[in-house]
């Protein structure tokens, strides 16, 4: 009902002539941004994504979680990273294959999808499927809630972490499926690290199987709850930590049987309920999310327009008296961001050369343990061919692996600090007070607003702290494309020693041969992972000098504000306080039918 | 004023005190003054020429020598003017010497005894000026496991100075790999580590394409630059006694180093206070009873018992983590073992192409199995520094909470008890972070001693840190943890080693093509089985040691703190006036700010 209130054009042009300032992010103004909040609330799908290493029983658990038969293939392999996405529909159509290049596929027999999604049929997805839907008239899939098999995020350097962080940045909550042996591994820790700030919501499932028992669930959980405790306290919230145990391969049979004291037992029941409870409230918690983010936005317009009334009705000395209070005001803010911001720039100096200096190091000592891995390879006859190429590779790909994780925990660990400092730049309420970033994030009630810059301090003319902050809690980006990178440098090596020679000449040539490609392999490694980093470090850096500059200008803004109401003509004057009454009393209007 | 000055005027104090056991760590600690040492150890394959560097050094053929494995046991070279000649000592596991004839003494080298530790050699002076210079020649690495971990675990921490030696001939071979690989887990940066390359052909230099090939292994290997000798072959039937003047000299110059000695200073004086702190005690015991009254002393006793049960408390967690570890840690190696299983078992079926046998087999032993081990062994490692790391978390925060509030309470029950509190929170720290100046005197023990274990105190002394409670616990066990996890990814990679080395022996006989695959699963599963039990049975046992060292730690610190405070069986040391104990505590307390103030200024 309000939401109608909210499009029609007066609404619309009041907005844009007082609070017009566009968010540098988006480009997005305040009634625009709110309109796009508006709309994706009322179209939006509740993203659920299963994320786990390969083998935790994703396919398993969604396949217990909503159907009534092994639909779901539960031996993907992480290799093709095709997600499957689950939403409500009837059941004839049963999946949708979709291409990155081609009409999406109708299928109807289960068994069919391994042709798409298993490596044997479709190695490192040459047949550039995007993703599959799947679709289940479920009671939990009502409200648009669409549950996500995604591939493992075991190895960081295979794409798939591209696809999982496509769904987290869309997402509204997660379900990690965690194993009981072993308990969280320290890739897994390091990946539910870089993405803690962006979920909403996470719920961990500890996978219990059959031969495991009480005690081992009880000790595998308290190990698993420690290590979310702990980067939950590096990431400085205090969200409770929701882990259940479910015994999944019981609660599949539970399903498959139809019986519910198997499904109980296995600690399925409690869950769905629980889920149910959520999803049933998602839309709720939105309506009311919106409902919030309205009446914000007709205070925050109110505020504005008394705050120019009261200025108009001011006289002269009045004026020169309240501009000398604001711009004292403003001078105290002034002084004192850019003090935060001096800390920031320090802060980004220190860290630059601290990650250089520490991707440097472990790329040194990669490129060392590389050669005297494949010194020792080669040495045991390993000399050309094909194993030689993939005990190359694998060597490299564990190289590699341990510096992207170095290059994650870096940038997350950089994020955090950040994060931190910015939070304590002062922004501007629309209706002239001051207030620090952090207070202003408080007011939003969900992490989805996350999503977008926060909408006020634009109203306030802080548009570019605004994006600063933003872009500090962001650093997923940049993440992203440094893993996704190191996955691309990653190469063959056959070797071309001839078998003429005698096994030490083979063994020397194949060893001068390789050390050209390791040289060059951790060169590019290390090069680009530093760009990753200057990169974000620049961005921020800039993104610090627009503050500075924006409230530089900010401080001529509202002199030439007052200036112009000051030497106005009487009848421009008396037409502008009757224009800014109208508009007041327009809203005001508004705000009663609401 | 200078260290011994110094010790002239700790003695008269510490002799007023009388007590018997302050006096001992006195004479251990002149004795150490009068000779500090550095550590010197010899390190190298087997036949790589160790010994006969030895012998060139002493200028006689004293250590045996032949084409064959040596040197079974440890040998150590110790100046000691006492003796007129070279004289050979057995170290005995019960910490005593035992003198040993000619023939006993190569008996010893070649196969030592039952419950003999090591061999030493007392050297009346050591040549070159070495003087200051243990010296420890070790036997090679491909001889008996056992000997080993004593070496990695107490002579390559404890050295200043590593000396590997390589055979030109051979080059670094596997086995020198995997030690050199193992020696880098244990290298810190006050460790000097000098690569040896024996028995060169004379006319060849550091340009010849071999040495280089030998140097830049080790230096990927050690991942630093490292200093390198050529040590020339001595051709002939005679006695082999290569010179290696230039070694030697480096050497010297290292263990004579400017730095080195006043870091050796720098410990000694740091122990110098420790041990006056500790004088200062109980005069102040004394003084602070003869200012409370009854009731005060009563409610100290309650409090005493009070911070008893917080002990209790620490151990509890203790027990309880460790129990939970060793319930989690077999299941993690068996499936650990099973995944292992799992994948070399497809690995193997997948693979039909088995034209190049010895190539497949090499890639097995030297890829697909080393990294299999690594990925596994490093999911149980990482899960162990999880716990642990969380275990000393706790374990440090329930120390300092039990401290702080021990230390608040005796003090409000009067302000009599403050001046001891003050010293008894530096001192037990000291005691029980850096292993107490008397444990570590009386176990190692000074010249006179036998000295069963080897520990260098300067290494000791490097540990010290500066007065801050939480920060020094929490180095101290991390370092410790640091090094049990280091120690158990070595174990495991040697492990599997063993492993792969038999496996390959194994199948080499087996030419059917057809039984290949299943003899070589069935051998595989074979030889993760026994990898399972080694690692998983060394992990469990350290475990053990380590949990046994928590609750120590945790009963030294309590304890410590309790029997400087505790009033019951106290008997004072004197009949003097207030006035008059309170007169030597200020002439100790001078004493310690004198020896501070001469610290800063060397």
């Amino acid at each position: 009902m309000t939401l109608t209130l909210m499009s029609q054009e007066r609404t619309i042009d009041i907005f844009n002539r007082y609070l017009g300032n566009k968010d540098p992010v988006t480009n997005l103004s305040y009634i625009e941004t709110l309109q796009h909040k508006v709309k994706n609330s009322t179209h939006a799908e509740f993203y659920i994504p299963v994320l786990g290493i390969q083998g935790t029983g994703k396919s398993s658990f969604l396949n217990a979680l909503l159907m009534d038969d092994l639909i779901l293939p539960v031996d993907a392999d992480e290799t093709t990273c095709v997600p499957v996405e689950i939403r409500y529909g009837k059941k004839d159509t049963a999946f949708i294959v979709n291409f990155d290049d081609q009409a999406p596929l109708s299928i109807k027999n289960p068994k069919d999808l391994e042709q798409y999604i298993h490596n044997t049929y479709n190695p490192g997805n040459e047949k550039k499927v995007s993703f599959i839907q799947a679709f289940k008239e479920h009671p939990l899939l009502e409200n648009g809630v669409v549950f996500v098999d995604l591939p493992g995020v075991g190895s960081l350097t295979t794409g798939n972490v591209k696809t999982t962080l496509k769904y987290i940045q869309k997402l509204s909550a997660a379900i990690f499926m965690l194993r009981t042996v072993p308990p969280i591994t320290r890739q897994e820790a390091a990946f539910i690290k870089s993405v803690w700030s962006k979920l909403s919501k996470a719920w961990f499932i500890q996978n219990q199987w059959n031969e495991e028992s009480i005690t081992e669930v009880q000790d595998g959980k308290e190990h698993n709850i420690n290590v979310l405790e702990k980067i939950r306290d590096a990431n400085q919230t205090s969200d409770p930590i929701d882990l259940r145990v479910i015994n999944v391969y019981e609660a599949l049979n539970g399903q498959l049987q139809n019986n519910d004291e198997m499904k109980e037992k296995a600690g399925m029941t409690d869950f769905v309920q629980f889920l149910q409870s959520v999803t049933n409230s998602w839309s709720i918690m939105l309506e009311d999310e919106i409902t919030h983010l309205q009446g914000q936005a007709y205070k925050d317009i109110t505020d504005v327009l008394l705050r120019e009334i009261t200025l108009y009705k001011k006289g002269p000395a009045e004026h020169y008296e309240q501009l000398r209070v604001e711009e004292e005001k403003l001078n105290n803010v002034i002084e004192e961001n850019n003090r935060i911001l001096r800390s920031i720039e320090d802060f980004l100096t220190e860290k630059q050369v601290e990650i250089h200096y520490k991707l440097r190091n472990e790329v040194t000592r990669g490129k060392k343990n590389l050669r005297t891995d494949m010194q020792r390879i080669v040495k045991s006859d390993v000399v050309d061919g094909d194993n030689l190429t993939r005990a190359f590779k694998e060597c490299q790909e564990d190289v590699a692996n341990t510096i992207v994780e170095v290059f994650i925990e870096s940038l997350t660990d950089t994020k955090i600090e950040l994060e931190q400092l910015s939070n304590q730049l002062i922004m501007r309420n629309p209706n002239g007070s001051f207030s620090s970033y952090e207070e202003f994030s408080k007011t939003a009630s969900f992490k989805f607003e996350k999503a977008l810059p926060n909408v006020l301090s634009v109203g306030g003319g802080f548009a570019a702290a605004a994006a600063l902050t933003f872009l500090v809690s962001n650093p997923a980006g940049w993440v992203v494309s440094g893993v996704f990178i190191v996955g691309g440098l990653i190469g063959n090596f056959l070797g071309s020693a001839t078998k003429k020679l005698t096994q030490e000449s083979r063994q020397r040539s194949t060893l001068n041969q390789l050390e050209q490609s390791i040289d060059e392999f951790t060169k590019t490694l290390e090069h680009s992972l530093s760009k990753q980093v200057d990169d974000f470090i620049m961005s921020v850096r800039s993104s610090a000098q627009k503050v500075k500059e924006e409230q530089v200008a900010l401080q001529e803004v509202e002199y030439d504000k007052q200036r112009k109401i000051r030497f106005v003509e009487i009848e421009e004057y008396n037409k502008q306080l009757q224009q800014l009454q109208d508009d007041l009393q327009y809203i005001q209007s508004l705000r009663s039918i609401k | 004023m200078n260290i011994q000055h110094t010790m002239d005027r700790i003695k008269p104090v510490i002799h007023q005190l009388g007590s018997e056991e302050l006096h001992s760590v006195f004479t251990l600690l002149q004795e150490r003054i009068d000779y500090p040492e550095s550590f010197v150890t010899l390190l190298g394959e087997t036949s790589s020429g160790k010994s006969s560097l030895v012998n060139g050094l002493l200028g006689q053929d004293v250590l045996h020598v032949s084409s064959k494995p040596t040197t079974g046991t440890i040998v150590e070279l110790n100046e000691f003017d006492g003796e007129t000649a070279i004289t050979p000592y057995a170290l005995l596991k019960n910490a005593k010497l035992r003198r040993l004839s000619p023939e006993a003494f190569l008996q010893e080298t070649i196969q030592p005894s039952e419950g003999v530790l090591r061999v030493r050699l007392n050297i009346p002076k050591m040549p070159l000026g070495l003087q200051g210079m243990r010296l420890f020649d070790t036997p090679g690495y491909g001889s008996i496991h056992q000997e080993h971990e004593e070496v990695l675990k107490e002579f390559i921490p404890n050295s200043d100075v590593i000396i590997y030696v390589v055979n030109y001939r051979v080059g670094i071979g596997n086995n020198d790999a995997e030690f050199l690989q193992y020696i880098e887990r244990f290298l810190q940066d006050n460790i000097k580590f000098f690569l040896v390359i024996n028995r060169v052909p004379s006319d060849l230099n550091s340009s010849d394409v071999r040495i280089k090939e030998i140097l830049n292994y080790a230096q990927d290997l050690l991942h630093s630059e490292i200093e390198h000798f050529i040590v020339s072959a001595i051709t002939g039937d005679g006695l082999k006694m290569p010179q290696a003047d230039d070694l030697w000299a480096a050497v010297r110059h290292e263990v004579q180093s400017e730095s080195r000695k006043k870091h050796i200073e720098e410990v000694l004086q740091d122990y110098q206070v420790q041990l006056l702190q500790e004088a200062i005690i109980p005069w102040q015991k004394q003084l602070t009873l003869m200012k409370v009254s009854e009731e005060e002393v009563a409610l100290l006793q309650q409090t005493i018992f009070e911070f008893k049960n917080k002990k209790i408390k620490a151990n509890d967690l203790i027990d309880q983590t460790f129990e939970r570890l060793n319930r989690q840690v077999p299941q993690m190696f068996e499936q650990a073992k099973e995944n292992m299983d799992s994948f070399l078992e497809t690995e193997i079926l997948e693979t039909n192409k088995w034209t190049s046998s010895q190539e497949t087999v090499g890639l097995i032993h030297s890829h697909i199995l080393p990294r299999r081990e690594r990925i596994q062994r490093e999911v149980i490692t990482d899960f162990l520094e999880v716990e642990l790391d969380k275990l000393n978390n706790q374990l440090e925060e329930l120390v300092n909470e039990a401290i702080i509030d021990f230390q608040t309470k005796i003090v409000s029950i009067s302000g009599q008890f403050n001046p001891i509190m003050k010293n008894i929170s530096k001192l037990v720290l000291q005691k029980t972070t850096d292993g107490a100046l008397q444990t570590f005197l009386s176990i190692y023990g000074g010249r006179g001693g036998a000295g069963a274990g080897v520990a260098n105190l300067a290494k000791k002394g490097l540990k010290k840190a500066g007065e801050v409670v939480g920060k020094k616990f929490s180095r101290e066990t991390h370092n410790a943890l640091a090094s049990f996890l280091k120690r158990i990814g070595a174990t495991s990679t040697r492990n599997i080693t063993i492993v792969a080395t038999i496996l390959i022996d194994s199948i080499f006989y087996v030419i059917e093509a057809k039984r290949w695959q299943g003899r070589l699963i069935k051998e595989t599963k074979k030889g993760t089985n026994q990898w399972q039990q080694d690692t998983c049975a060394f992990v469990i046992a350290n475990l053990e040691t380590l949990k046994k060292t928590n609750n120590e730690n945790m009963d030294n610190y309590f304890d410590d703190f309790i029997n400087i405070i505790n009033t019951e069986d106290f008997n004072p040391a004197s009949k003097l006036e207030i006035g008059e104990i309170e007169h030597r505590i200020s002439e100790i307390e001078e004493l310690i700010l004198q020896i501070k103030k001469d610290k800063v200024s060397i």
